[in-house]
């Protein structure tokens, strides 16, 4: 047991505090804590032990829910680039809430910079913001408006957002290895819905015009009726079709009684594949420095 | 000590994995109770709450922390507490646990277990906060014995004496990671069953047992693979020690194989419980399925 020395419990935090936080070598806070002494000591050597750790955390924090974003960085990069952008990422914004996931909620926004910068590829804030709401429409708390999707008025699920984006993400996290970068949008940015379906899993497909108008309706407590169809230039049938595939799909919730019931084939959309099912990080309980999950 | 509210727990128990949890919630084979590290279930609906519903209305559960950072020196954490009591008024669980570290510095947490110095200084610190968090929580705290793998500086004690100190000042409860003792032990040199004897057997609520790695000359808690013999041995001496079936939970927690082959360790600590406690006073070992 290393006795030699006594430091006070606000002392030995602060001492320690900058190498746990990946911002003080091992050496340096050896000396520090064991010093001169003791630097050679088990204690001090397997003080090691615990920065790797740490280190191992800040990377399962953010690894798991930006998956496509840090194989884009892999694959453009390498992996010692991917090491130092997380690296510079927690530095900007430390780690902050217990649930591990959480803590990679500014990274898109962090991206841009970096991408101004250009210390990464310019379509990377958008993946990692489509990874991130991916996350949040498999992981977000249940809402209590959600609980009776056939009941209540119409509605937009809780868990529905709409997010432009200058790059045709879709057609990329299909296949991520066969581009090296996603096709820029040219014109209107490509318009995709994130919502959690009525099985419970997250979807994201690329939006259409009508189905925006329908969304649109809904928030604002417009009524889908034949006055709104002759504004927008479809007709009756079609809006109601199109509002009966987005409650099919649990875009919308609520009473269906007045929609006339679909005869078409489903949109893209209703019929689309569960998103890549994101398997959280987990706050492991014991320390290991793997990384699982 | 604060008393106990809820539903208590008792036999063999896993901890809750998302990679089984699913099957678990159906298995036809024994589990007397589940624990689950709330961090990891409480922030999530969708299917994540799906599973933990169908899992704990089914097992009885206790919950146990990784974020309490009862020993740090940064200010508790008010939503996790906050998150914790509502979740075991749930559970109705009997306790919360976690562990003798701290897990956050300069405002930030490092989502580790880190091991305190053994001082009267941060055993005085870290009781105040122990009466703290139960109060907040309105349950009684149970704290583990965590691996450390380094001795911090400024120790005036050894482990055994702090946390046997420890638990007294904050009047706590002892989840005693009998893995645990034996890396503790092999790391540093320590005699695991005079370990066992100095621990506080009447404030002992339950029992870890896992799997562990050797990386080079230091053994990592990583909850990987099955329980060695060793530990094994050391979990019969501890409860013949205690003179008593304590709650005795499974954890595996990386490289996690088919839930069957978890469930053999459970039957296996289940086997050895029967055989080690006094069969003229058998504990109800079945009692914690709900």
């Amino acid at each position: 047991m290393t006795r030699q020395r006594q430091p006070q419990l606000q002392t030995f935090f602060a001492q320690i505090g900058p190498f746990l936080l990946g911002t003080q070598e091992h050496a340096q806070t050896v000396q520090a804590l064991y010093g001169s002494q003791g630097k050679t000591s088990i204690d001090a050597q397997r003080l090691e032990i615990y920065g790797r750790f740490c280190q191992t955390h800040r990377f399962e924090a953010v690894d798991s829910v930006f998956s496509a974003c840090r194989q884009a960085v892999l694959q453009h990069q390498g992996d010692a680039a991917w090491a130092a952008l997380v690296h510079r990422y927690f530095l900007a914004h430390p780690m902050h809430h217990f649930e591990l996931n959480q803590n990679g909620e500014h990274l898109p926004t962090f991206l841009v910079a970096e991408a101004e910068a250009g210390r990464v590829p310019a379509f990377l804030p958008a993946l990692a913001d489509f990874d991130w709401w991916e996350w949040q429409v498999q992981s977000a708390p249940d809402d209590p408006a959600d609980a009776q999707p056939d009941e209540g008025p119409l509605r937009l699920g809780s868990t529905v957002d709409v997010r432009p984006y200058a790059w045709d993400l879709l057609g990329y996290v299909k296949d991520p290895g066969a581009t090296a970068a996603p096709a820029a949008k040219t014109g209107e940015p490509q318009l995709i819905v994130f919502w959690r379906d009525r099985s419970l899993d997250g979807r994201r497909e690329q939006a259409h015009p009508l189905e925006l108008l329908v969304i649109k309706a809904v928030i604002e407590g417009v009524a889908l009726n034949q006055d709104l169809a002759k504004r927008i230039g479809v007709s009756t049938k079609l809006l109601k079709e199109t509002a009966q595939d987005l409650l099919a799909a649990g875009i919308l919730l609520g009473q269906p009684a007045h929609l006339a019931p679909s005869k078409r084939k489903p949109t893209a959309k209703t019929k689309s594949e569960p998103k890549r099912a994101i398997a959280p990080a987990n706050r492991k309980r014991s320390s290991s420095g793997l990384v699982s999950d | 000590m604060t008393s106990s509210s809820g539903r208590d727990i008792s036999g063999i128990g896993v901890g809750l994995r998302r990679q089984f949890a699913k099957e678990l919630a159906t298995t036809s084979r024994q589990v007397d109770f589940i624990e689950i590290v709330p961090e990891n279930w409480v922030c999530f609906g969708g299917k994540s709450r799906r599973l933990l519903d169908a899992c704990t209305e089914r097992f009885a559960t206790v919950s146990h922390s990784v974020s309490l950072n009862i020993g740090g020196e940064d200010a508790l954490d008010g939503e996790l507490l906050e998150k914790t009591a509502a979740l075991c008024e749930r559970l109705q669980a009997p306790f919360f646990s976690d562990h003798v570290c701290y897990s956050s510095v300069q405002g930030q947490p490092v989502h580790d277990l880190l091991p305190l110095p053994f001082s009267q200084q941060a055993l005085e610190h870290t009781a105040a906060r122990i009466r703290q968090v139960q109060q907040q929580v309105g349950r009684p705290l149970v704290l583990e014995n965590a691996t450390f793998y380094a001795h911090m500086p400024g120790a005036q004690m050894d482990e055994a004496t702090f946390i046997g100190q420890l638990l007294e000042a904050g009047d706590c409860g002892l989840l005693l990671d009998v893995n645990n003792v034996y890396v503790n032990s092999q790391n540093h040199g320590f005699d695991a069953q005079q370990f066992i004897d100095r621990m506080p057997m009447h404030r002992v609520r339950q029992l870890h047992l896992a799997g562990h790695t050797l990386q080079g000359n230091t053994i990592i808690d990583t909850h990987i693979g099955p329980i060695i013999d060793p530990v094994w041995e050391l979990y019969r001496y501890t409860l013949k020690r205690a003179g008593r079936l304590i709650p005795t939970l499974i954890e595996w927690d990386q490289e996690i194989p088919p839930l069957a082959e978890v469930l053999d360790e459970v039957d296996r600590a289940r086997a050895i419980a029967l055989q080690t406690c006094d069969p003229q006073e058998p504990q109800p070992l079945s009692g914690g399925a709900r």
